[in-house]
């Protein structure tokens, strides 16, 4: 049988498309199509911030045009793709989900858009994401939260809310996310699709408007795992304009694929599965692994000391730099300006009362751990339990370990409104901050279902071993379907 | 609660976030909680004899609390630092041949005089290119001494910046825009 759209993998799309079987302007009007049945009804899916199918429609005909004189045939030919709205476009305003940006139009594309565009890929829309994308469950987005498709009463968590929520959902088979503590696999757990957060530095920051500049990363969604790694390989390479870009050769990220995983040692590190965690999570994540031993991999239980302490770091870290980045949003240099002030001070406070409350929270948290008037030291103390938590990861990969084994949250996706105290909200990025701190990649795949809700495992390798983890996300992900499917 | 309405007050200054008193209230008790957290770290922080070393230098680099380094809070002095009979000296921006003067040539008209070109000149300066233009200025109050190069370097930089005036709006009596000649 076919697939519709809504259920096909970006790679067989795009072969459509480079085989002249589909065209890209009939994938616009698909995804228009599930986009707007997913609005209808009375909970809307509220995935977008914005859309322009009609301008998609027009960059696809002009796709189309090229498409015979491709060679090497492109990559994403025609396929429909969503971005997360903190990445700089130049055919979409970009507002990070504040009122602060409500309307403004960057004159360029970030890298990451640059290069999804270069592939052949048709942007659609801009994705829903908590403000500046500060939270856990696109709760936070001044323009209203976005519903888990999976359950219409939960989050789709976050911040790449918007874009997990549109991938899961079927509009597009494929969003940018961006991740500085969780934010592309933590929403790729709570929806049942794949996130792939790259080693810092892989994918170029050039137009990403900045939260936490030593931890922001731009990732992969997508529903396969197939589709995250081409996705990634896609926007991935050194980039001039990013002074945290390495001059380093891509990866081939996709000949990964389709490999097995006889002989690779999966470490288990067991501060990731705490007394406290749901017990479908921790069901889900163990079955995974006994999946992976089935494969032929070995498992070993290792030790990161320091997990619980980076939770903590990461706040202080993401919270004074994000004090610090936001600081330009006064209404003169950055931002909306708003309210009749008649003085410099007053035109920056009527501008900035416009934070929404998570992000007025973070930004005192922050203010307050870099002031000098703070007798503990917490960011310098934050700098170093940082370190101390790159080095646990350093000792495990340098005795053998090709990658660890977690699960990517400790609940599945909660109720929309069930969570309103901000330090048990932060708790649902525990199991993901570790590998942002220290700089590493990660991957969020869907190994099972707790309540009946997707339940996230988490493969965390060292630095620039994305082939790696593709290559056992994949594996999995492929006995996992056939167990499924028996 | 360790966070005092004073502590808040202050970080919010800071933040130049504005905030209601209930508001201020709620923020405290979220800070509160969030701080008893972040204490932990330093009793952690001495097994690292470093921190963390990845992009960017290894330290922060903090400023003092207060000031802001911001370019539009400048002084008054520091804005125009001369001054004299109680006006501003400015740069000036561009000499202007007015549309019915036929400008002699090149050497007179620069379209782009930076300040230091402008103020190294004496009002015998400017007269004698306005002269050599067919123009005065008619009004100058600077008084510095003469300087020992009256036509020097500053008159070579016009030649090389020379280019047609656009849209000049001055009179013939105004001359170069020579009524603003040295003042704002």
């Amino acid at each position: 049988m076919r697939k519709g759209y809504e259920r096909r993998t970006a790679l067989e799309t795009a072969r459509a498309v480079n085989e002249g079987r589909v065209l890209p302007v009939a994938l616009v009007v698909a995804a228009e199509a599930a986009q707007a049945r997913w609005q209808a009804g009375p909970a809307p899916l509220g995935a977008f911030v914005s859309v322009d199918f009609g301008g998609a429609a027009d960059r696809a005909g002009k796709l189309e045009q090229g498409l015979a004189e491709a060679d090497p045939p492109l990559a994403l030919a025609g396929v429909p793709v969503a971005v997360k709205d903190n990445l700089s476009t130049l055919d979409f305003a970009t507002t990070c989900g504040s009122r602060l940006l409500e309307g403004y139009r960057p004159p360029f594309d970030a890298t990451a858009v640059r290069k999804l565009c270069a592939a052949g890929a048709v942007v659609v829309g801009k994705t829903n994401l908590d403000e500046f994308a500060m939270g856990t469950s696109t709760e936070h987005s001044a323009f209203g939260p976005t519903r888990n498709p999976l359950d219409p009463q939960r989050v789709p968590g976050g911040s790449s809310g918007g874009s997990a929520a549109a991938v899961a959902a079927g509009i597009v088979p494929l969003a940018l996310g961006t991740d500085t503590g969780g934010s592309v696999r933590q929403p790729a757990a709570f929806c049942g699709i794949v996130g792939f957060k790259p080693t810092y530095g892989l994918v170029s920051r050039y137009g990403l408007v900045a939260f936490a500049s030593s931890l922001d990363t731009v990732g992969a969604m997508a529903r396969t795992v197939g589709d995250a790694t081409l996705l990634l390989e896609a926007i991935a390479g050194h980039d001039p304009r990013d002074g945290t870009s390495p001059e380093r050769g891509v990866a081939d990220l996709t000949s990964a694929l389709g490999h097995d995983v006889r002989g690779m040692t999966i470490g288990i590190p067991r501060e990731y599965f705490p007394a406290s965690l749901h017990p479908g999570v921790e069901a889900a994540c163990r079955a995974a692994i006994r999946r992976l031993e089935a494969l032929g991999a070995k498992t070993v239980e290792v030790s990161l000391p320091h997990t619980d302490a980076a939770l903590v770091a990461y706040q202080v870290i993401s919270a004074a730099e994000a004090s610090s980045n936001l600081a330009r949003y006064d209404g003169a240099r950055l931002g909306t300006r708003a309210g009749r002030g008649r003085t410099l001070d007053a035109v920056y406070e009527d501008t900035r009362a416009l934070f929404g409350r998570e992000a007025r929270r973070r930004i005192l948290l922050g203010t307050c751990v870099l002031s000098t008037g703070q007798a503990g030291g917490h960011h310098a103390a934050a700098l170093r339990v940082r370190a101390l938590v790159a080095r646990d990861f350093e000792s495990v990969f340098g005795k053998g370990v090709d990658a660890l084994f977690t699960p990517t949250t400790p609940t599945p996706a909660f109720r929309l409104g069930e969570i309103t105290d901000p330090v048990a909200m932060y708790a649902s990025d525990a199991f993901t901050v570790g590998a942002s701190l220290a700089g590493l990649p990660a991957l969020s795949l869907p190994v099972g279902l707790a309540d009946g809700l997707p339940v996230g495992g988490q493969l965390i390798g060292p630095a620039w071993s994305e082939p790696r983890l593709a290559r056992i996300a994949d594996a999995l992900e492929r006995a996992l379907g056939a167990e499924a499917a028996a | 609660m360790t966070v005092t309405p004073q502590e808040i007050a202050r970080l919010a200054a800071l933040a130049r976030i504005p905030l209601t008193a209930a508001e201020a209230d709620s923020l405290r008790a979220d800070l509160d909680a969030m701080l008893a957290h972040v204490r932990t770290l330093g009793a952690l922080a001495h097994r690292s004899a470093r921190p963390f070393a990845g992009p960017g230098p290894d330290r922060a680099l903090l400023r003092p609390d207060g000031g802001l380094p911001d370019p539009m809070l400048l002084s008054a002095d520091a804005l125009a630092p001369e001054w004299e009979d109680g006006f501003f000296l400015v740069p000036r921006l561009a000499w202007h041949t007015p549309p019915h003067v036929q400008a002699p040539g090149p050497s007179m008209v620069g379209a782009a005089v930076g300040w230091s070109a402008y103020a190294d000149r004496t009002p015998a300066d400017v007269g004698a290119s306005a002269d050599a233009a067919g123009l005065r200025p008619v009004h100058d109050t600077r008084s510095r001494p003469p300087s020992s190069d009256p036509v020097g370097r500053a008159d070579a930089m016009d030649a090389a910046d020379a280019t047609p005036p656009v849209g000049s709006g001055a009179s013939a009596e105004a001359g170069p825009d020579g009524a603003r000649g040295g003042r704002g």
